[in-house]
């Protein structure tokens, strides 16, 4: 992962996430914040805050997108993404947040 | 727990199968779904998401969780017709949830089998379910369990309206007289029952086998409750004994408002009782005593003291047997009786001069919309310009 391509994810703890830019646009939300035209901070200094989306939210989030990257298509099988109960309805909300 | 992704195929010709990623939003809704009995919370789920989960929501789910969490009518929808068909939405408040519970409820009241099921069960039901449960229909009771249980507001505090017959579904050769009707004890535990509840407003009791002793029971019931205005004892044995009770229940402080006494034994006696309660009675509105033998001097009674009763609006007096002095005292009736709306007087015998006595009487009066003197032997002409009249009077 060369620095020039990742993005940094903030969760509401304050716990930094990096992945690439290309997992990150798994999410329409985060697409348009860090491509948008205007000068929004994101965009410049490729962070983003989530205040929030707690960090194991955002580390399953995060997974999501390597998930969605890798098997997007893929001629092979998909394996099942575990979704633990417990953090299933915050996911669902953060989900639905991130559009993704 | 995994969740499995879709897939879809491509048409041969491409020979190819394409696999999708199913968005995260989709796979958490069912999860949220599959798990709801451990997590019963939509948290501050927005709505679109609240309605994808509720669709993909068990139908088995423990009542108890999901009564206070579940509101949308879709689910109470599904799950009311996998149980019942034939739902007739309008008998529960246009309500998919209410349906549900009430139905749930009289079901279980009506195979409620005291030997074999717990008591407390049952009283937790009826206690959880009592936010969404106003009427209550009930064909049987076999187990003739205690009614102080059912109407306590305690446990029911929003029933308004109860429909009670000691019936008994498919009974075929199995039939005895014995399982049929209400026992005295029922009557009783219904009499202190009514003393207590402030909700309870319609009381259906039709088709009971009630005689004498058993109406005497419940109108010392009712004598002590303010709440109940709509009485249905019809189709009954109830004779003049018990009618003496009734009618005193109509005193000046009575809140009854409508009253079905319609196929039963009442006669000369009970007819003389009722007008007698008439006379001083001003809660009453709709009093049906159709299907009595009650017979001529007694309709005459009821007819005169429903003369100068002002707040009477319905009277049935159908297959009474009234004749010959009733229609004399009907048509004084139509003459000075300015609150009448409607008069069913037909299946008597009032002859000829009877329809001339009506019809000549009408032409005064204002405040009548509906006169039914049919089958009473009025003659066809006395019938036609009754209702001529009448119609040319309400049609704009």
């Amino acid at each position: 992962m060369s620095k020039e391509n990742t993005v940094r994810l903030i969760s509401a703890e304050g716990f930094e996430f990096v992945i690439d830019y290309e997992a990150a646009c798994v999410s329409n939300t985060i697409k348009n914040m860090l491509s948008s035209q205007g000068s929004f901070t994101e965009s410049e200094l490729g962070e983003i805050k989530f205040p929030e989306i707690s960090t194991p939210i955002l580390e399953k989030v995060c997974q999501y997108f390597y998930y969605k990257l890798r098997y997007t298509n893929s001629t092979h099988d998909i394996p099942p993404f575990d979704i633990a109960p417990e953090y299933a309805l915050e996911l669902l909300m953060a989900s639905n947040y991130l559009d993704t | 727990m995994g969740v499995e992704p879709l897939k879809i195929e491509i048409p041969h010709h491409l020979n190819r199968h394409e696999l999708f990623v199913p968005a995260l939003k989709d796979l958490c809704v069912k999860v949220v779904a599959e798990n709801f009995v451990l997590q019963p919370s939509f948290g501050s789920l927005d709505k679109e998401n609240k309605a994808k989960v509720v669709d993909l929501l068990s139908l088995e789910l423990p009542l108890e969780l999901v009564g206070p969490v579940i509101e949308e009518e879709v689910y109470w929808k599904r799950r009311s017709q996998s149980r019942w068909s034939n739902c007739e939405l309008s008998a529960h408040g246009d309500s998919w949830k209410q349906l549900y519970f009430e139905k749930n409820l009289a079901q279980t009241l009506e195979n409620f089998d005291p030997v074999n099921e717990d008591l407390e069960e049952l009283k937790r039901l009826l206690a959880f379910s009592s936010p969404w449960v106003y009427n209550l229909n009930m064909k049987q009771l076999p187990s003739h369990m205690d009614l102080q249980v059912l109407l306590s507001p305690s446990l029911l505090s929003n029933l308004f309206f109860m429909k009670l017959t000691y019936g008994r579904h498919n009974v075929g050769m199995d039939y005895e007289q014995s399982l049929f009707g209400m026992k005295l004890s029922d009557c009783v535990s219904l009499a202190r029952a009514l003393e207590w509840t402030e909700t309870l407003t319609y009381l259906n009791l039709s088709s009971n086998l009630l005689d004498d002793d058993r109406v005497k029971m419940i109108a010392s019931g009712i004598a002590e409750n303010k709440s109940i205005s709509h009485l249905d004892l019809s189709h009954n044995k109830i004779a003049d004994r018990g009618v003496k009770a009734l009618a005193s229940l109509l005193d000046r402080r009575s809140v009854l408002v409508f009253l079905n006494l319609r196929s039963n034994q009442i006669h000369v006696e009970g007819g003389r009782a009722i007008a007698r309660a008439l006379k001083s009675n001003k809660s009453l509105l709709s009093l049906n005593l159709s299907l009595n033998r009650i017979g001529d001097e007694g309709c005459r009674a009821i007819i005169e003291a429903a003369t100068q009763n002002e707040s009477l609006t319905t009277l049935n007096l159908s297959a009474t047997a009234a004749g010959e002095s009733s229609t004399k005292a009907l048509g004084n009736l139509i003459r000075q009786n300015t609150s009448l709306a409607r008069v069913d007087a037909s299946c008597n015998d009032f002859g000829e001069e009877g329809g001339a006595i009506v019809s000549e009487a009408l032409e005064t009066n204002k405040t009548l919309q509906s006169i039914d003197v049919r089958m009473s032997n009025v003659g066809e002409n006395h019938e036609k310009a009754i209702s001529e009249m009448l119609k040319s009077r309400f049609t704009f």
